[in-house]
């Protein structure tokens, strides 16, 4: 008896400790899930905490998962986070040690940012809420050069970053946000000649992996533990070279972006 | 063989047209399913997402290429491998377009896309049907070749198929023909199945009911044969025997007419004279028939003699003037240089006497012609009347047995129809022609024309023989003198002894005996009266008839005397010198006592 009451409790426990992590699709679910769910192998083993691994359809609709405080763990992006620890008091916990710097791109090979030659010029960007490829730009040509692309010039959101390098090439815009890393990635010689960097922005703090508030601190800390020793092979999956330890105060700097919920 | 081309070309036409509706189908499907994918990043330059789209559609072999220009005609993605114009060329197309190069063939598509009424931009894609063009050429090609393969093939076929059917026809022909030449050949093939097996059995079998049908007919004819012959001989008896009590009826009655013993009245002598008139009527139509069943039994012969055409024309036209006279017809004869000729002089004066009388018959008044004339090979007789003449439909029929010009001639103007027939018959004899022009109501010409030398080749051998005569005026000429000019006999008397115990059915050999200047004719009742008489130093004939009673000859045996027996059967003919056939004919019995003269036995 005292056995069958054990092994209830050990289930209770069980199911208690499960969490749920929530990924922002970035990629389409499979892929995505092929990543993380090694990594959530990797936690329960590491910790005895079972993760499930969840993403949604599209970045609407895991937004509005999110700041519903549906997930218990999430990986999201920078503005993201903003938005879902002012609603539902998410912390961050750790993150990967890499910054995110946003670029602009132009088929000349120097651009004059004053507002006289940008006005009325296509802008393109791949989704209105990209963070380092859109919002980053966006503010810090609004905040340096004191031109509003939004209000001031045309922008046709092109749905991806090749979308926006090709389109430069081929001129449908005059200038296009983008990052480094797809930037280098993006192989079509023909269209990548003709392309020039002709702005970076400062370094931002990359996508944070945050909790909930109702997980115990406890279970947080030997998480980010786990996450900051994890082997390399499963960090090379996520092309994550080291996990740094964080608290949410990293992300300030993000609120002056002028995110609105 | 032209069906097959008519098939295929048709069928050449069908698969040309649904291969182009099919090329055609799958180019519109494909715009439209490229169009509804593109629709959504051109709108919102998704270059990456449409460049992938357009390159993953050019991935299909018969798209060559793909160019997407934007409202403003930039050209936003494009794969161009279209060789035989630059990407600018192109552009300035504004209509769909076919082009074909050499063995390339392309469609050119133009299509305005457009988002809920609204232009978003051009699609300009290249299709590459070269393939199925080449598909369906190499089809073409392919066709034909089996078409020539099959041509090929069915000629040989048919050609092989062919000859061996006319080889076999022509066995069949063959075996027809034998089995029409009488032969009996066998039919081959018989054991096939097809329609060749179905005629040899059907000639197998025709062959088997012609051989049972021949048997028949053979045995038919034998029948028939057989009742001919008795017809015949029935016909020739019968006549032999109508014409002896005839002629027994024509003499005395011709002699009571005399009235030498003035014992008879004038309607005696009327009478009498009507008996006689009567009698030479009957003896002419049994004549004829006989003439007729002898042509018909092919029996008819003539005798070639010295004949003196001019002799003969006189003869007739005494004969005939008389006939002439009572029906106040004038009978005219043109002088003739007097000729003599190879022929049988009894004929001709019977064809001419025939055509004669004819003549007179069938004209009522006026002049009846007798016409001789000669040129190098023939002598011309012509008898010319100007009588009622012959229509001109009935003409061809003159020379018909039994035939007049219309039954009622027959009644009206007398005659059996077979003496022209019989003359027609007898002109061939002598190797001449007996022909007829003739105007109705004019009158008509009829021309004998004889050979003055008989055509052998004409004239059968069996015809060449000295032969029966049959005409009652023989009775009245010195006929049978003529075998003493032809013949080198004795001329001394014989003694003919006639057992007369048939008076009538000798009456007109006795006559005709009497006439013989070397015969000596003694009747005798019986035989006993004989011997006595015998004449040991001359040759003693006697001549009985031995069907009449059983004579006992034995007592004549060893004696100088010839017996001449008279029978129809031929029985009891032991110890008989010569035996002679009835009927009774005259001059057979003359001729067979010139024979016993010379040595001759036998049978006559």
């Amino acid at each position: 008896m005292k056995k069958v009451i054990l092994i209830i409790l050990i289930a209770v426990y069980a199911i208690a400790t499960e969490l749920t992590l929530g990924v922002v699709p970035q990629q389409s679910p499979l892929k995505l899930s092929k990543k993380w769910i090694k990594v959530t192998d990797y936690l329960y083993k590491e910790t005895g905490i079972k993760i499930i691994f969840k993403t949604e359809k599209s970045i609407p609709k895991f937004e509005k998962e999110l700041y519903a405080g549906k997930y218990d763990l999430s990986y999201m992006n920078p503005y993201h986070f903003i938005i879902a620890n002012k609603t539902q008091k998410y912390e961050a916990f750790t993150r990967a040690d890499k910054n995110i710097v946003g670029i602009l791109l132009s088929k000349d090979k120097k651009v004059d940012f004053s507002k006289n030659n940008l006005k009325g010029k296509t802008f393109l960007f791949p989704a209105p809420n990209a963070f380092a490829a859109t919002l980053l730009p966006k503010f810090e040509v609004n905040e340096k050069f004191n031109f509003n692309i939004d209000k001031e010039a045309n922008v046709l959101y092109v749905n991806s970053h090749d979308s926006v390098y090709k389109g430069i090439s081929r001129d449908i815009g005059f200038l296009g946000g983008g990052i480094i890393r797809t930037y280098n990635n993006f192989v079509d010689k023909n269209d990548k000649d003709k392309l020039h960097i002709v702005y970076k922005t400062k370094p931002y703090p990359s996508h944070p992996i945050a909790y909930h508030p109702k997980v115990d601190k406890q279970t947080v800390s030997k998480l980010q533990k786990a996450f900051i020793n994890m082997p390399t092979d499963i960090k090379n999956r996520l092309s994550i070279k080291n996990f740094i330890k964080i608290n949410s105060n990293e992300y300030d700097i993000i609120k002056k972006l002028g995110v609105k919920e | 063989m032209f069906f097959i081309v008519l098939i295929v070309s048709i069928n050449f036409v069908t698969i040309n047209n649904s291969s182009k509706q099919l090329i055609k189908e799958k180019i519109e499907s494909n715009i439209s399913f490229l169009e509804q994918l593109l629709i959504v990043p051109i709108s919102v330059y998704d270059l990456a997402t449409l460049d992938n789209l357009v390159e993953n559609t050019k991935k299909q072999v018969y798209i060559n290429s793909i160019v997407i220009l934007d409202k403003q005609n930039r050209i936003l993605s494009k794969v161009y491998d279209y060789a035989h114009l630059s990407l600018n060329e192109l552009l300035t197309i504004k209509q769909n377009k076919s082009i074909s190069i050499s063995s390339e063939n392309y469609e050119i598509r133009i299509k305005q896309m457009k988002e809920d009424e609204s232009f978003i931009g051009t699609m300009y894609i290249i299709f590459d049907t070269s393939e199925s063009s080449k598909f369906i050429k190499d089809n073409q090609t392919k066709t034909i070749f089996i078409i020539i393969i099959e041509i090929l093939i069915s000629t040989i076929l048919a050609y092989f198929i062919g000859s061996r059917l006319t080889n076999m026809l022509t066995n069949l022909t063959q075996a027809a023909k034998d089995i029409g030449d009488n032969k009996q050949p066998l039919i081959p093939y018989q054991d096939k199945k097809d329609e060749i097996g179905t005629l040899s059995k059907s000639m197998n079998k025709m062959q088997i009911d012609l051989k049972t049908r021949n048997r028949e007919l053979q045995k038919q004819k034998i029948v028939l044969e057989e009742s001919n012959r008795y017809k015949d001989e029935f016909l020739a008896n019968m006549s032999h025997e109508l014409k002896t009590p005839l002629n027994s009826i024509h003499i005395l009655s011709s002699v009571m007419a005399k009235n030498s013993k003035n014992i008879l009245d004038e309607e005696h002598i009327k009478n009498l004279k009507i008996i006689t008139k009567s009698g030479d009527e009957l003896l002419l139509l049994i004549n004829d028939i006989l003439d007729v069943s002898k042509i018909e039994a092919g029996e008819l012969s003539i005798e070639l003699q010295k004949t003196n055409i001019t002799m003969l024309i006189n003869d007739l036209y005494d004969t005939m003037k008389p006939i002439a006279d009572k029906k106040n017809i004038l009978l005219q004869k043109n002088t003739f240089m007097e000729e003599t000729i190879i022929s049988d002089s009894k004929r001709i004066k019977q064809i001419l006497q025939n055509l004669l009388s004819n003549a007179i018959k069938f004209t009522n008044q006026g002049v009846v012609k007798l016409n001789t004339t000669q040129d190098s090979k023939n002598i011309i007789v012509e008898v010319i009347d100007s009588g009622i003449g012959i229509p001109l439909n009935k003409i061809e029929h003159i020379f018909d047995r039994f035939k007049q010009v219309d039954g009622s001639t027959t009644r009206k103007y007398g005659g059996t129809g077979l003496g022209l027939c019989i003359s027609k018959e007898l002109s061939h004899l002598i190797g001449g022609e007996l022909s007829v022009i003739s105007q109705l109501k004019e009158g008509s010409i009829f021309k004998l024309v004889i050979p003055k030398k008989p055509i052998i080749s004409n004239i059968s051998d069996e015809t060449i023989k000295v032969t029966t005569s049959t005409n009652f005026e023989s009775l009245n000429t010195d006929k049978v003198e003529l075998f003493e000019d032809e013949k080198n006999i004795k001329k001394e008397k014989t003694t003919i002894y006639l057992n007369n115990n048939n008076p009538a059915g000798f009456f007109s050999l006795i006559i005709a005996l009497k006439k013989v200047k070397e015969i000596e004719l003694v009747q005798i009742k019986v035989l006993d009266e004989l011997l006595p008489q015998l004449d040991k130093d001359s040759l003693n004939i006697l001549i009985l008839d031995i069907d009449s009673k059983y004579l006992d000859i034995s007592k004549l045996i060893n004696s100088n005397i010839k017996l001449v027996a008279l029978s129809s059967n031929a029985k009891h003919t032991e110890n008989i010198d010569l035996l002679i056939q009835k009927p009774i004919d005259n001059t057979v019995v003359i001729k067979a006592i010139n024979k016993l003269k010379e040595g001759y036995y036998g049978k006559v």
